[in-house]
């Protein structure tokens, strides 16, 4: 999943300031599995809100929704009212809703509650940790289905750095280092050869931004 | 006016609520099952509602009846603390007091 | 045939070089490289630090430039934290034209555990990687195919943590250090003999040392606080009982005893035929480079 956290309070209500009309409006994709974007978070940013202008004596109308992607615009058609009749979208999705919105509603006014962070997982309750960077040249078959590049903050691709003492990270000491992982995981699965291959250099051209996925066959 | 949430396990009785009310006026008593109960958003609301303060009384950690509701009401109070403290309204609006479960109705 | 490059060659006459580890300033001035390199010309070779610690220190290339006037023979650090690959070339190039011909190939600390941790890191290459550049480079080629005419040999190194652990993990690291052309080595600094012993052993029954040459790293630590500050390093492998006999002399003496640690240290290490030179690390201690010379009798 896509994984996002709330902007601090000051800045979203620095963000809103000039607004009485305010949509909050969560995704129930990914921001809804990491507890950043989802309905009970739509209505949490509503209360605080509404907390924030009644102790300053200002008047604001808040509306709450959540959809099932912001991602697509498909979901957009039936909250279309609402986010007419809105001064700004505050947007809980991670920002690819939040362009989504801004790139379908020319006139509108979108503004981001989040900070969107990476692509990553669950690892135990409240801690989501990142497993891929996107680097758009799958090595998992090398490492054991272990992402090195989104483990190791020096991206290395060719083993354990010297500050790796009994599989603890060097940077992070309260994370594995993850060539211990990769390394463990290969013995567990009799591939331990695999340790001893170079990769080849990455190609990190295939990272460049704007970056695109085309299909031809699918195309009109 | 204080929002008074208190756990029905705990030892909350007579003398407790005599000491809160003549510290904070008018006050609201909300009973609940346990403090584990209450969300985030169920202790936002009396904010909205014009409270000036909540309280939330629950049991020692150790001897919650559904064992880890104290200790998660406290986690949400402590993020609670953080958004009225951006907000501008203070930390301290927003409290846990440990009350012992077998006080009794007098204590 | 390609020339030898004068640091291998003494290896290979059974000589055994020293080299000083040293930091570049942080100042606008050559000034104080230049008095740096008064102290350390009594060394083989000076490796010149390449943003040691994520720590902005003048450009390596350019102390190292000093020390080449002044006769000097370097090691260029090379570390693939701040430079991709574009920069990389640019700089071996660079240092190739101003007849640098050693290298140390590494990733350097990250960024983080600097005084600047907001910097992008760039991690375009791993030392590995950096270490199969070189090889092409020295083949006479860029990593574009772009041909670049004669280029002279180049004495390619590495780091090795003789006691991270687990040892099989860290070997197939230094295995493939090995494969891609590194052919000499650099320890973290040796403080626990008998672990160095081991890791030599383990090297030798794997024929590694058959292809690559050991420079042993010595560190002399000037106070308790500082050898304090040196065990926190994971990097590092600083048992208690150093720390524990520099604090138990007074604080006037704890240089003197640092520096005694590391003569007992050299003169074991002068017996072992694997060790094939030094590495005195004493980045901010120039002068105990000539003392430490004399004391272990090795001119």
């Amino acid at each position: 999943m896509i994984v996002a956290e709330r902007k601090p309070i000051r800045e979203i209500l620095k963000m809103i300031e000039d607004y009485q009309k305010i949509l909050i409006l969560g995704c129930r994709a990914c921001v809804t599995a990491c507890a950043a974007g989802g309905q009970k978070d739509v209505e949490i940013m509503g209360s605080i809100i509404r907390i924030d202008r009644k102790r300053r004596g200002l008047p604001v109308e808040v509306y709450e929704k959540t959809i099932d992607r912001q991602c697509d615009p498909l979901f957009f058609a039936p909250i279309d009212n609402l986010i007419t009749k809105s001064e700004v979208v505050l947007s809980m999705a991670c920002g690819v809703g939040v362009n989504m919105l801004a790139e379908t509603y020319p006139n509108k006014v979108v503004l981001p509650a989040l900070n969107t962070g990476f692509m990553g997982l669950l690892e135990e309750q409240g801690v989501w940790a990142e497993r891929c960077i996107g680097c758009g040249d799958c090595i998992l078959a090398e490492t054991a289905g272990i992402c090195p590049l989104s483990r190791c903050p020096k991206h290395s691709l060719d083993g354990p750095c010297l500050g790796s003492i009994n599989g603890k990270c060097v940077v992070y000491p309260e994370n594995q280092c993850v060539w211990y992982v990769i390394y463990e995981r290969l013995k567990t699965l009799k591939q331990l050869d695999k340790m001893e291959r170079i990769l080849p250099f990455k190609d990190w051209s295939k990272t460049v931004s704007p970056r695109r996925v085309i299909r031809e066959d699918l195309r009109l | 006016m204080v929002v008074c949430f208190y756990c029905y396990h705990s030892g909350v009785g007579e003398k407790f609520w005599a000491q809160i009310e003549r510290s904070s006026g008018e006050l609201k008593k909300v009973r609940v099952d346990c403090t584990g109960k209450l969300d985030i958003l169920s202790l936002l609301k009396p904010f909205e509602d014009g409270a000036d303060k909540v309280i939330v009384l629950g049991c020692p950690n150790e001897e919650c009846h559904n064992l880890t509701g104290s200790y998660k009401a406290k986690k949400r109070i402590q993020y609670i603390q953080q958004v009225l403290e951006d907000i501008g309204l203070g930390k301290e609006q927003i409290e846990f007091i440990t009350v012992p479960r077998w006080v009794g109705v007098n204590a | 045939m390609k020339e030898v490059n004068g640091l291998e060659r003494k290896i290979s006459e059974g000589k055994r070089p020293i080299l000083a580890y040293y930091h570049p300033p942080a100042t606008v001035d050559l000034a104080p490289v230049q008095m740096a390199a008064d102290l350390l010309k009594v060394a083989d070779a000076v490796v010149v630090a390449d943003n040691p610690g994520a720590v902005v220190h003048m450009h390596p290339l350019v102390a190292a430039s000093v020390f080449l006037e002044k006769g000097i023979d370097t090691v260029l650090e090379l570390e693939c934290r701040d430079k991709n690959r574009l920069a990389l070339q640019s700089e071996i190039l660079g240092a190739l034209a101003l007849k640098i011909r050693n290298f140390l190939c590494m990733t350097g600390e990250h960024q983080t555990q600097g005084p600047q941790p907001e910097a992008k890191g760039v991690y375009d290459l791993s030392p590995v990687h950096l270490i199969q550049l070189m090889k092409i480079i020295e083949q006479g080629e860029l990593l574009d195919g772009f041909r670049l005419g004669e280029v002279p040999s180049i004495f390619i190194g590495a780091m090795v943590n003789p006691f991270a652990r687990p040892v099989e993990l860290h070997f197939f690291k230094l295995l493939k250090k090995i494969k891609a052309g590194a052919k000499f080595l650099i320890t973290t600094p040796i403080f626990a003999l008998e672990e160095f012993k081991e890791f030599i052993k383990e090297l030798k029954q794997r024929g590694f040392l058959e292809k690559t040459k050991v420079f042993a790293t010595i560190m002399p630590i000037k106070s308790a606080d500082i050898a304090r500050v040196v065990s926190k390093d994971p990097s590092v492998h600083l048992p208690e009982r150093i720390c524990a006999r520099i604090e138990s002399v007074p604080e006037q003496n704890q240089a003197q005893e640092g520096i005694n640690i590391c003569v007992e240290i050299m003169k074991e290490l002068k017996e072992m035929e694997e060790v094939s030179g030094f590495h005195i690390m004493a980045p901010h201690w120039c002068e105990v480079v000539p003392l430490l010379i004399e004391r272990v009798g090795l001119r």
